[in-house]
């Protein structure tokens, strides 16, 4: 089953996707059964923003986190469902009441006549059960498109009461940001849940992790910020810490003193298909904030300075096990052909000679960016010691939003992270993190 | 544990992995399966190892050592692996990552009644820890027989293998149902375990709590305010669990004439599906507060007083030939190595009680058996009728209990029936279906019970694994119906395949006035 239907009144979005869900469920009765939706999925489409790929994307997380979809954009123009396959207009509402009620008609909104809005607004509406767009027989895609300007989506109860189900939690992801995302999450935060964002579509990764940040210090405590270059960074952590699951080999995080990065392009939208590539300098960022924020390390004044190819920093090792000391971290860009998936592409780790004669090592961490295979190494007197190889595929933008709709809990480990990352790229000489 | 701002690293626990977003991975170790020609480990444990391997969920220098009578090298058993996997995985084996998993393969050839052939065992663990492992952990895997159990058992503990004192690392046994005969046979069992193992280092595994659905009885009773309060004697009329095959005991007659039903699955299955209904919250999920609460569960469920009791509450049935699913089967009778005047169970059906503040006057039905129409695990709590119906008369003759269904498998998923006013200018009651269900709900494959299982034993987290108490709570209650059906001849009553078992069942309810849910 799939029906597309335009030029929906706001209103009137609750009733026709009922009567789409009644049609669809086996039994034909409109009540008898209930299908799961577990959230509101609100997607904030900004001006230069394709929809398609994210219309793709949202298809495909559909058959594993149902939710109501509802993708706001910003402006006219970008009306991806509009454009696709014949359409129909929506039955006309049973009474004309329920446009009264839209939210941009309320009396009480009339202190400014400017912000009057136009009363006819309406949604486009999606709505596919079984096929091939879903993963499951069972799984239905409902997708709401509004259109909408940038100061209605930072009203966004305003804007989108009528269409969101009621109790359910409320999650806005961001695909890209612009220069005034911060101002459009700042002022939607007391009606979401979880801000879902990905600071590698912003205009500068670097400086989008810093405003990340900034956000986080206003944001209300319940509420989630994820970052899905954050959730892109997954395997590395887990590849990373299982080398330090043996407890003999912990005692060498104590003792690392030269991390390299090596890093390539990454593309914004890798599993919808969309390219855009861009250097993965905040990735490797976070990932060198990840390993400083739980070792210990502080960051050193003198900040960033560039060595050939790379941005070369240092950090003093503090406390416990450590020996003190400080250690260098190093931020190659790897010049990778255009069209490879680059991103992060390898971690070195060189470990000291520890004091009480415990040997030198190299751990290093690769991934091919052609095989997605990884490998983790640890060189001990000039011989490979542990070989260890594993298949990491590829994430698309679907897999990535389906890890973090899967953990609800605040990621403390995330938030100390950023704060360390944001922190690194205030360093003098950072600005060349962003080249 | 760590503090980045103070810069006070504990290394005790790997501050990388803190946080709780990246997958709990097991220490290095080597899991020696024992009885790797066999048929559990092709469709079942190596499948399921190299799923693990591929999802990033082993360590690396994580090994596994075949032992089995055969004479193979190390490549032949690769080779017999690669073709277990082509066979049973059910996808195509990626060549980069069984390059990996298959360099982990090692082999050793040897009779599990021979000395000797556990020291070369010993002597291959030992080689492959020194250059790949390099912790000494250990876990072995009882994909034998259980009429070799006691041997192999003695062997490993005599060489030292199960020794936490011989050998470096951790050692850890897995032992496989059925956990004994018998009451007396389960009690003979542990004592030999215990006698080379201790019991935190014994995982009895019984693969039904692996599964996902199983695991989320406990979450939805407890992670949820609104089902707790009602989870009683004071709202809940009873408790039907239902345990259904539609398949027979294909090549199994040897086993199962041995078995039954009763052994085969209200021993352990129904018996644990029973005990995460109806046990308390523990204190915490973990291993010992777990599992105190299903043995006092398993311990109060209400003895049988003597054989006219189980006559009443028990009902046994055989299958004969019949249609199941359009095709036409034959009967138990007529099966493969089973006797022509078997009187072996393929169906039994009981009304228990627990005895307990919680539970006392709630019968709780269960049931299990061999070609039935369908293929169907359900857990089913039906709620006691509101106390007064205000909508007349006829309204009420329509009105229906509410029931919340726990599917187990297929189509796992939560169900809860109520009533509902049909749209009109009267007052008519109809029962409509609230439903979750995981396969729209949640994305991506769920593990399988063995893959889950296999990755706590080498975690070392108990937790879904049965403590010897519970087995033994479990082996008393079937033995006394087995010895009340022994003094009393009992030969099961006859259904035919592709039904719901013998009449005797449904009048197991219909007495108490109550029937069967319709699957």
């Amino acid at each position: 089953m799939r029906e597309h239907l335009a030029d929906v009144p706001l209103a009137e979005v609750d009733r026709v996707l009922s009567g789409l869900w009644g049609r669809a469920t086996s039994g034909g009765e409109e009540g008898s059964t209930f299908r799961m939706r577990g959230l509101n999925l609100v997607v904030l489409c900004f001006a230069g923003t394709s929809v398609e790929p994210v219309i793709h994307t949202l298809r495909e997380l559909s058959g594993r986190s149902p939710a109501r979809m509802i993708l706001v954009t910003e402006e006219a123009g970008s009306r991806a469902l509009a454009s696709k396959g014949s359409t129909a207009k929506a039955d006309p509402p049973e009474s004309a009441e329920p446009r009264e009620r839209t939210p941009f008609q309320d009396p009480t909104d009339g202190e400014d006549p400017a912000e009057s809005r136009d009363p006819t607004v309406q949604a486009h509406i999606l709505f596919e059960c079984g096929g091939e767009s879903t993963d499951r027989v069972h799984a239905c895609f409902e997708l709401v498109q509004i259109d909408a300007q940038r100061k209605d989506m930072e009203q966004i109860e305003g804007l989108l009461a009528p269409v969101l189900i009621v109790g359910l939690p409320t999650v806005v992801w961001v695909p890209r940001g612009d220069e005034g995302v911060l101002r459009v999450l700042k002022a939607v935060a007391d009606a979401v849940d979880h801000i879902i964002t990905d600071s590698a579509g912003f205009p500068d990764p670097v400086t989008g992790v810093v405003e990340l940040q900034r956000l986080t210090e206003v944001l209300p405590g319940r509420v989630v910020l994820s970052d899905l270059s954050w959730t892109r960074l997954t395997p590395w952590r887990e590849m990373i810490a299982e080398l330090f699951e043996v407890r003999e080999r912990r005692s060498m995080l104590g003792r690392i003193e030269r991390v390299l990065v090596t890093y390539g392009s990454e593309a914004t939208m890798p599993g919808a298909g969309y390219a855009d590539w861009r250097p993965a300098a905040a990735r490797s960022l976070l990932l060198v904030a990840w390993l400083a924020s739980r070792l210990g390390w502080q960051p050193r004044p003198e900040g960033w300075a560039v060595e050939g190819d790379a941005l070369v920093t240092r950090f003093d090792r503090l406390g416990g096990r450590s020996d003190g000391g400080t250690l260098r971290v190093e931020l190659q860009p790897h010049r990778c052909r255009p069209g490879t998936f680059g991103g992060v592409e390898s971690v070195t780790l060189e470990i000291a000679r520890s004091s009480s004669g415990e040997e030198e090592a190299v751990l290093t961490f690769t991934r091919s960016p052609e095989s997605g295979v990884c490998a983790a190494r640890v060189r001990r007197s000039g011989a490979d010691d542990q070989v260890r190889t594993l298949e990491v595929p590829l994430p698309g933008e679907a897999d990535l939003l389906s890890e973090e709709l899967s953990y609800h809990g605040r990621d403390g480990v995330f938030r100390e992270a950023l704060a360390m990352a944001a922190g690194l790229a205030a360093l003098s000489g950072s600005a060349g993190l962003g080249e | 544990m760590q503090s980045a701002r103070s810069g006070d690293v504990d290394l005790s626990a790997n501050p990388l992995r803190e946080g709780g977003r990246l997958r709990p991975l097991p220490e290095p170790g080597t899991m020696i399966i024992l009885g790797a020609s066999g048929d559990l480990a092709n469709r079942k444990l190596i499948p399921s190892l190299y799923r693990l391997f591929e999802a990033g969920q082993l360590p690396a220098g994580f090994s596994v050592v075949g032992f089995a009578r055969r004479e193979w090298s190390h490549d032949e058993f690769r080779a017999v692996v690669r073709e277990s996997l082509d066979t049973h995985l059910g996808e195509p084996v990626s060549e980069e990552v069984w390059e990996g998993f298959a360099s982990g393969l090692f082999f050793c050839p040897g009779d599990f009644s021979q000395r000797l052939a556990y020291r070369s065992l010993q002597d291959l663990i030992s080689v492959i820890d020194r250059e790949r492992v390099r912790t000494g952990n250990r876990v072995f895997y009882l994909a034998v027989p259980p009429s070799t159990y006691a041997e192999v058992i003695d062997h490993l503990g005599e060489t030292g293998l199960g020794s936490l004192e011989a050998m470096p690392g951790c050692a850890r046994i897995v032992v496989e149902k059925p956990f004994g005969g018998d009451r007396a046979g389960a009690r003979a069992l542990n004592r030999l375990l215990w006698r080379w193992f201790r019991e935190e280092q014994i995982y009895r595994i019984d693969h039904y709590l692996g599964k996902e659905t199983v695991q989320n009885i406990l979450v939805f009773r407890l992670a949820n305010g609104i089902f707790e309060p009602v989870w009683n004697r004071d709202y809940v009329d009873h408790v039907q669990i239902t345990v259904a095959e539609d398949l027979g005991v294909e090549r199994r007659g040897r086993y199962y004439e041995e078995a039954g039903a009763l052994r085969d699955m209200i021993q352990n299955h129904v018996l644990q599906l029973l005990a995460l209904v109806a046990m308390e919250p523990p204190a915490a999920f973990e291993p010992e507060a777990v599992r105190d609460e299903k043995a006092k569960v398993l311990k109060a469920v209400r003895r049988f007083s003597d054989a006219s009791q189980v006559a009443e509450d028990v009902a046994a049935g055989r299958y004969e030939s019949g249609v199941v699913a359009g095709r036409r089967v034959r009967g138990y009778r007529q099966e493969e190595y089973v006797a022509a005047d078997s009187v072996t169970e393929t169906f039994v059906a009981l009304r228990l009680f627990v005895d307990n503040w919680r539970w006392a006057g709630v019968p709780f039905y269960l049931r299990t058996g061999k070609r039935l129409a369908k293929r169907v695990t359900e857990i089913a709590i039906e709620f006691r009728q509101p106390p007064l119906l205000v909508f007349g008369s006829e309204a009420a003759s329509e009105s229906e209990a509410n029931v919340l269904a726990m599917r187990i498998q297929p189509d796992e998923g939560i169900s809860l029936k109520f009533s509902s006013k049909v749209p009109g200018p009267s007052i008519h009651v109809h029962p409509v279906h609230m439903e979750f269900r995981y396969g729209s709900a949640f994305g991506g494959r769920s593990a399988d019970a063995y893959e889950r299982l296999l990755l706590d034993t080498m975690l070392g987290d108990a937790t879904l694994f049965n403590r010897e108490d519970a087995v033994e709570a479990a082996w008393a209650l079937v033995d006394e119906v087995r010895a009340a059906w022994t003094e009393a001849e009992m030969v099961p009553e006859a259904y035919p395949a592709g039904g719901w078992g013998p009449a005797e069942s449904a009048q197991l309810l219909a007495r108490d006035g109550r029937q069967w849910r319709r699957l």
